[in-house]
């Protein structure tokens, strides 16, 4: 549900992060990833001191082995999503990635780091890269002491819409009119990861009044506060329902018109607006719809 | 005739008296005290967007409860009001909204004061969560 999950520091090299030369570190060695390790450090998607801009300067390798050997840069996304491999070359803003290189398994190689975009870090030889707030392209490279650099490039992706799956029906007593239904809430696409950004409405009054509901003073929608994505990008729970209608019931509709977000690193970036419509025949029964979704007719 | 009246009358008596289970309330004292809280109380019809209106329900039991607030009601001069309704209904779920820790309450407050209040009056607001009832707040609505 909510995610409530640690985000253990990376450990990443302050040397690297206070100096404005080139960091030395050693040569990559791959490590086993801990499972907890996300979005930057510290609050979900904000990097911490120990980053900083990857355009200050490459950071360069320890010396360690320096043969002659074809070089290998693997990238490996530090929060694991169910729909892409941890390989993949499409990341979320904000996601932190692992870049290692090596002439074998576990054989790393002298060089220096750097990245087009986004913020690094350096420790152990490899490269912890936090890519930028906004959505492009970054190259990774990796220059040997000895040989041709290397490059990867990486396709930096931003939150393209809400998907809201219905879980289940919403209860009312009997008598009362109304009908609702609960949502998860996932934030597309999903084959990167957006974990630590959160997801917000906001207020909107009632539009498109008909039948019933163009007779009565109607409801605004009122924003709830913000819930924060988790892994494979779901967590957040929605409700939506309509009820509280009384005296002669009769065919009527209207809609709230509501305007969505996501918040990352502070900034609010709107997305499309997502109608919810409330839709009630005579005698009552009653439908709420919300983007693809919609509840159960009911009765009073 | 009697005799036999008598007889089955000290029956009656004489049998033990059979075990009663515990009594079980018909509402159950609430785990939750829910309060209201609003400013200003003295409104007119073209200041109803000042008027702010806050809850807090607490969890007074020992343990964590599911508070329903999200089915909540607020009663004004005894009806329950459609925006209150749509407000709590509507929205991301609150987690502790679902799970309230002992002795730990959740707050907000709205600003909807055009949606409660449709002509001048003078209003009573009462809070309902489950079976938990606030005190009545009034509110005069001046023309």
């Amino acid at each position: 549900m909510y995610d409530v999950e640690k985000r253990p520091a990376t450990g990443a090299s302050t040397q690297a992060a206070a100096s404005e030369e080139p960091a030395v570190a050693r040569a990559p060695r791959r490590k086993a990833r801990s499972a907890g390790e996300g979005r930057g450090e510290g609050a979900p998607g904000t990097p911490t001191d120990q980053t900083k801009p990857a355009t200050d300067g490459a950071q360069k390798a320890t010396p360690l082995d320096t043969k002659q050997k074809p070089i290998t840069v693997t990238s490996q996304a530090m929060r694991p999503i169910k729909a892409a491999p941890d390989t993949r070359k499409s990341v979320g803003i904000g996601e932190s990635v692992i870049f290692y290189a090596e002439t074998a398994p576990g054989e790393g190689v002298d060089g220096t780091w750097s990245a087009s975009s986004g913020k690094s870090t350096t420790k152990d030889g490899q490269l912890t890269w936090v890519a930028p707030d906004t959505a492009g392209d970054a190259t990774i490279t990796f220059t040997p002491t000895d040989g041709a650099a290397k490059s990867v490039k990486m396709k930096v992706v931003a939150p393209s819409g809400l998907v809201f799956k219905k879980t289940g029906e919403m209860s009312f007593p009997k008598g009362k009119q109304g009908s609702g239904m609960l949502m998860d809430v996932t934030l597309a696409p999903l084959d990167v990861s957006f974990y630590g950004i959160k997801w917000k409405e906001s207020d909107v009054e009632a539009s498109n009044a008909k039948g019933f509901y163009a007779g009565i003073p109607l409801p605004k929608h009122v924003a709830a506060a913000a819930a924060m994505f988790g892994n494979d990008n779901d967590g957040p729970k929605d409700k939506a329902q309509f009820s509280g209608a009384t005296g002669k019931l009769t065919e009527g509709s209207f809609d709230w018109v509501i305007p969505q977000a996501y918040i990352y690193n502070g900034t609010t970036v709107a997305l499309d607006a997502i109608t919810q419509t409330c839709t009630m025949e005579n005698g009552g029964s009653t439908v709420c719809s919300k983007a693809t979704e919609a509840s159960n007719p009911r009765s009073p | 005739m009697r005799a036999f009246a008598f007889v089955a009358l000290a029956a009656c008596w004489t049998d033990p008296p059979a075990v009663e289970p515990p009594r079980v309330p018909l509402h159950p004292a609430s785990p939750l005290v829910a309060e209201i809280r609003a400013h200003p109380l003295a409104l007119t019809m073209a200041t109803l967007h000042d008027f702010v209106i806050g809850y807090v329900v607490t969890n007074q039991s020992s343990s964590t409860v599911a508070t329903g607030f999200f089915q909540s009601s607020l009663m004004i001069n005894g009806e329950p009001s459609m925006q209150w309704g749509s407000a709590v209904g509507n929205g991301a779920v609150d987690p502790e909204w679902e799970a309230l820790a002992p002795q730990h309450a959740i707050t907000g407050e709205y600003t909807f004061g055009e949606h409660l209040f449709f002509k001048p009056g003078d209003y009573t607001l009462v809070l309902v969560v489950g079976s938990a009832s606030s005190r009545p707040l009034r509110v005069h609505v001046a023309p």
